[in-house]
């Protein structure tokens, strides 16, 4: 039955599981040419569609190995977490997250993995989001009400938001997710480098 | 013509499809594991309200005062509390009542505490912050504030005290006088505050969040 | 690519792996990856050193830390400490480890740190409003089918893909 009971392991014990859970999300994110922003930034420029390609492989990945487990039984229901739906400040946060993306060149996680690699551009995108999320503590007083209440709807999943079974809804997110990579497919021949571009 | 990424892309398919098939939902489970987590809560005594403080929430628009009642309709027609609303547990059991917001202060209500307590870890499982139980429930309410012969002591009790023991002569709901003494009836009485209601902006400016 | 560093993984297989990964998080944690809380904890705790007395308080913090008192203490950070070393180990095994900058044609290098600086901060600031970063809101989220992780992916690329064009000197 999952997720796995780990009150043998100690605190010490589940620290270091998180360590190589870590060493293997880091690991595949270089792998995946995530440590180099001109790569990440392409995606925006629809050279290279890679952000898009491995992110939405490795949501239906998860969601059909997690959807999976659930439809045999193995999973307790209640016990993954879904992250709760705050609709505004995940919409504003997430435009404003995209525009420092498309200007850093990089996530949290890759900055991380970019400066791993000795990429000095990593190393600032790093520090500047040290300096971002200060600010916003600091400012956070300003618009606490926004940050806290606003579309706070709880847990709701797409099924529940959208009145359709989460079969059907997992059905939807595979077709689309194909037809978003057909696409980029396409717009990665058409627009996509001339000569074979520096590392 | 059989390329990997084809034959990704279909398995792929196929296997949203057939898990689609096979999918028997459960609605109710994630709520019942929540609500097994939260049992010890229910009777702990800071989310239990007294009869007085509610009278006071009742009297606060900024405390945005919702009454839950858990009672049968003919309970619930006899007397109730001024505005509250009937629900039933088989339908919180299926999730939270339309129009609840989570910025809500909720009181549930019962005849004395068993349903409201069930009610409560429905509504906490899920995911609401801001409920409490109506200490004594209806009889607490009489209690404080009815007639001292409100109270039937020929009436059977039961456990939690959630059988009726009250008598009224006619089916009055919320229009006795009982139902609303109005907050002349807290004067000269000291009562504990629960809840803490959204007023002056409590937060030192400077501060972080 | 040239020189002796080695391609980059095909994106669906990384995708498809990378998905592996956030499953066996959930399986074992009951929750999925992060790197925003790591950071976080860390610029709050390099906060509270700095600016003594100034103790930063929030509850997105003290959710993630066992103990108040010692906010390093949390989950994130232990993975993001895997994340610095994974991506080091798979760095140095594909030959990529090198001090270097990325940049487009058309800036500089030193132009190119200003604005990686730039950007993070920006996306510091929408990371946390938003309550989590592409790991743990749009691919662990996604994945369960939260709804405001995916309303939150797509104001992702929305505002990336919109602001494109603009900033297109800094990358072409």
């Amino acid at each position: 039955m999952f997720p796995l009971n780990l009150d043998g392991l100690g605190h010490a014990g589940v620290n270091a599981l998180y360590v190589v859970t870590g060493f293997f999300f880091g690991f595949m994110l270089e792998q995946a040419g995530f440590g180099n922003s001109r790569k990440l930034a392409s995606q925006f420029y629809l050279s290279d569609m890679r952000v898009l390609k491995v992110m939405f492989t490795a949501i239906i990945t998860a969601m059909l190995l997690l959807f999976g487990l659930e439809v045999l039984g193995l999973v307790r229901p209640g016990a993954l977490y879904i992250n709760p739906t705050h609709l505004w400040p995940g919409i504003v946060g997430g435009l404003i997250f995209g525009v420092g993306f498309v200007i850093g060149g990089y996530c949290p996680g890759t900055s991380l993995v970019s400066m791993a690699t000795l990429k000095l551009d990593g190393a600032f995108f790093v520090l500047g989001l040290s300096a971002g999320m200060v600010v916003f503590g600091e400012t956070l007083g300003w618009f606490q009400a926004f940050f806290d209440a606003s579309g706070a709807m709880g847990e709701v999943t797409l099924p529940q938001a959208l009145g359709l079974p989460a079969g059907v809804v997992v059905l939807l997110v595979v077709l689309m997710a194909v037809g978003m990579f057909f696409v980029a497919e396409r717009l990665e021949a058409r627009f996509g480098p001339r000569e074979k571009e520096p590392c | 013509m059989l390329t990997p990424k084809r034959l990704a892309a279909t398995s792929a398919i196929l296997l949203a499809a057939a898990l689609a098939l096979l999918h028997r939902p459960d609605p109710g489970a994630r709520l019942a594991a929540r609500r097994a987590a939260l049992e010890p809560r229910a009777a702990a005594d800071d989310i239990r309200v007294s009869p007085e403080e509610t009278l006071e929430l009742l009297y606060n628009p900024a405390a945005r005062l919702r009454l839950l009642d858990l009672r049968e309709e003919n309970e619930f027609n006899l007397f109730h509390l001024p505005g509250a609303r009937r629900v039933s547990l088989a339908a919180l059991q299926l999730g939270p009542p339309a129009g609840l917001a989570r910025e809500d202060t909720v009181v549930v209500v019962s005849n004395g505490e068993g349903r409201a307590r069930e009610a409560w870890l429905l509504l906490a499982a899920a995911g609401f912050e801001r409920i409490y139980v109506l200490r004594g429930g209806i009889h607490g309410w009489l209690a404080a504030f009815g007639r001292p012969d409100r109270i039937d002591p020929s009436l059977p009790a039961c456990p939690l005290d959630d059988c009726r023991r009250y008598r009224f002569e006619s089916a009055l709901g919320d229009r006795h006088p009982e139902s609303d003494p109005g907050p002349e009836a807290l004067s000269g009485r000291a009562f504990e505050r629960k809840v803490k209601v959204q007023g002056a902006q409590k937060r030192k400016s400077g501060s972080c969040g | 690519m040239s020189r002796k560093a080695a391609d980059y993984m095909n994106p669906y297989l990384a995708g498809a792996l990378l998905g592996v990964v956030l499953t066996a998080s959930f399986v074992v944690f009951g929750h999925g990856l992060g790197a925003s809380g790591g950071v976080a904890s860390l610029a709050g705790a390099a906060e509270s050193a700095l600016l003594p007395g100034h103790a930063e308080k929030n509850a997105y913090l003290v959710n993630l830390a066992v103990s108040p008192e010692n906010p390093l203490d949390n989950w994130a950070v232990f993975e993001i400490l895997g994340v610095v070393l994974g991506g080091l180990a798979s760095g140095w095994l594909s030959g990529r480890v090198r001090v270097e900058t990325f940049h487009g044609p058309r800036i500089s290098a030193r132009a190119r740190w200003g604005f990686a600086f730039l950007g993070g901060a920006i996306a510091g600031f929408g990371v946390r409003l938003a309550r989590g970063c592409t790991s743990s809101q749009a691919l662990s989220g996604g994945a369960v089918l939260s709804a405001g992780s995916w309303a939150f992916m797509f104001a992702v690329f929305g505002g990336a893909y919109l602001l494109a064009y603009f900033v297109r000197r800094l990358w072409t």
